[in-house]
């Protein structure tokens, strides 16, 4: 949901351009000088772009992972639900109110947590004071230097994971999003699960809607169960539709549906963070909309199980 | 209920601050060179429907034009939005009493926030528009156009040398129009048109389209 606000270094810099502090002006200074900064602004935005991202390319990684799951508390019998929760934690810098939040009902004991904007430290913090194994994986560093990046944390086993580069980098930082894959081991069944970010409308719906499907595509095959949650950045008209309609023809069901707004804006609330599930049957669904660390809420969906 | 109101009023009113944001093959003129000595100035109101995702999208779109004659065959001029300029020369091939035949290259560079559908706010336009005036009467005019437009249209990075999500694209297209001429200096007209944008990589695209009403005055030139 956040953008990167090194564009400003552009017009911060015109406006300490050497020549706007010199005494003497030419007669007509003040007249161009009130015609000239708005184009100029935008020509000097158009030559030199904006400072460019520093993605992780590599296909497998980096990589973090952990288990702080306490020997003889894991479950070793098929539950009778699991709970999904999709937090997107606003660049990891309220860890401990995170953490307060999934501890406290309905958010606490969830089995699975995908989470946004995430840093290896905080996720290794809340798996541990949580009690998850976790997998997390930088997408690129961020312009505070940390690592932004997207995880999944479970009460069940991690049998396997992967990075998911997905397509169209923004077209003014070039930064990259990826969508984190894991395989959890829940009672015996192997259930598929995602955790989402995808790009800001600063990149053209019909890009985010292949960002979405090429989480698809990755997930396609991997088991009949299936979850992908996340922050899916559908705030401008018309994109929540078209999202939960590319998942719908993929038979995909919006698990999340009718929770509402999940984010707090300026503009008022936004509907960003979804779960969408394949052959599981949701039985509750909410947003904890207490205070969370984040301008982001923490959205729940209860399945039945076994699926 | 007012709160859910006044976020639609937000995002209309956003949307239509950023209108000139937009991409738009109207070109809205016809065969007929401006006279030597004389400019005119034109305000289009078109409606563009563009691509959206994975469906068509429509939106509101003004413009201001003009044209100043340069010779006795030919003209220049262009047409402006808050973030794209394109401008051209039109050039009279051919003039009979009932019809004229013109060619029109044009080029132009537009930032298009609200019309990208990936990653391409940057488009940079080079093309040529052939025009076929016919003349029902002394007031009415009936346009066809066939242009041919091939494009850069890629990310603001690409100035920093990072091309990766642009794209090279070429629209053929077509428009019909139909102007009115109220006195010797004003003119109303009436423009549709169609472009049918081609990948070079990826393929083809969903066609854009533009509709719209040009006002356009003219004026002879101080001496």
């Amino acid at each position: 949901m956040h953008g990167s606000l090194k564009c400003n270094d552009a017009r911060d810099a015109a406006a300490e351009a050497p020549g706007a502090r010199e005494g003497v002006r030419p007669p007509g200074y003040l007249q161009r000088l009130r015609i000239a900064p708005p184009w100029a602004l935008l020509l000097l935005t158009f030559l030199t772009g904006c400072p460019l991202a520093e993605n992780y390319t590599d296909e497998a990684g980096p990589r973090y992972s952990g288990d702080h799951r306490e020997p003889g508390t894991v479950a070793s019998e098929a539950p009778a639900s699991i709970t999904v929760v999709t937090f997107n934690l606003s660049f990891a810098e309220k860890v401990t109110e995170a953490i307060t939040a999934l501890s406290r009902p309905p958010l606490a004991g969830a089995d699975v947590i995908a989470m946004q904007e995430m840093d290896a430290a905080s996720v290794d913090r809340i798996a541990s004071e949580l009690g998850l194994a976790y997998v997390y994986y930088p997408a690129s560093v961020q312009v505070d230097d940390d690592d932004f990046g997207n995880a999944l944390l479970s009460r069940w086993p991690i049998v396997a994971d992967r990075k998911v580069h997905l397509p169209h980098d923004d077209p003014y930082h070039q930064r990259r999003r990826i969508a984190v894959l894991a395989t959890l081991d829940i009672g015996g069944t192997l259930v598929q699960t995602a955790s989402v970010h995808n790009a800001t409308p600063i990149v053209g719906l019909g890009g985010r809607l292949d960002q979405a499907e090429a989480i698809i595509d990755a997930m396609e095959g991997t088991g009949p169960v299936q979850v992908i949650a996340g922050d899916f950045n559908t705030s401008d008209p018309g994109s929540l539709r078209q999202m939960v309609k590319l998942f719908s023809g993929r038979d995909f069901q919006w698990a999340s549906e009718g929770v509402g707004d999940t984010v707090d804006s300026v503009i008022g609330g936004l509907p960003l963070d979804f779960v969408f599930a394949q052959g599981l049957a949701p039985l509750e669904r909410g947003v904890d909309r207490r205070p969370a660390g984040s301008d982001h809420h923490p959205v729940w969906v209860r399945f039945a199980w076994p699926p | 209920m007012m709160r859910g109101f006044g976020i639609r009023a937000l995002w209309v009113g956003g949307t239509l601050a950023l209108a000139p944001g937009c991409l738009s093959g109207a070109r809205n003129i016809g065969a007929a060179t401006t006279p030597v000595g004389t400019t005119e100035v034109g305000v289009s109101l078109n409606a563009l429907a563009f691509e959206r995702g994975r469906e068509q999208a429509y939106l509101p779109s003004p413009e201001l034009s003009f044209r100043k004659g340069a010779g006795d065959n030919w003209d220049w001029g262009g047409r402006l939005t808050l973030l794209g300029l394109e401008l051209g020369t039109r050039h009279r091939l051919i003039e009979e009493p009932r019809w004229t035949w013109s060619v029109a290259p044009s080029a132009g560079v537009w930032y298009v926030p609200v019309t990208n559908n990936f990653t391409e706010p940057v488009n940079l336009r080079l093309g040529a528009q052939t025009l076929l005036d016919y003349r029902l009467s002394r007031a009415w005019t009936l346009t066809g156009g066939a242009s041919l437009t091939g494009a850069f249209a890629g990310p603001l990075t690409a100035f920093q040398g990072r091309f990766n999500g642009a794209n090279l694209l070429l629209s053929p297209g077509g428009s019909l129009g139909i102007g009115f001429r109220l006195s010797p200096s004003f003119e109303v007209r009436a423009e549709g048109g169609l472009e049918f944008p081609l990948g070079l990589r990826g393929g083809s695209r969903p066609p854009t389209g533009h509709a719209g009403l040009t006002f356009r005055w003219s004026r002879a030139d101080r001496r």
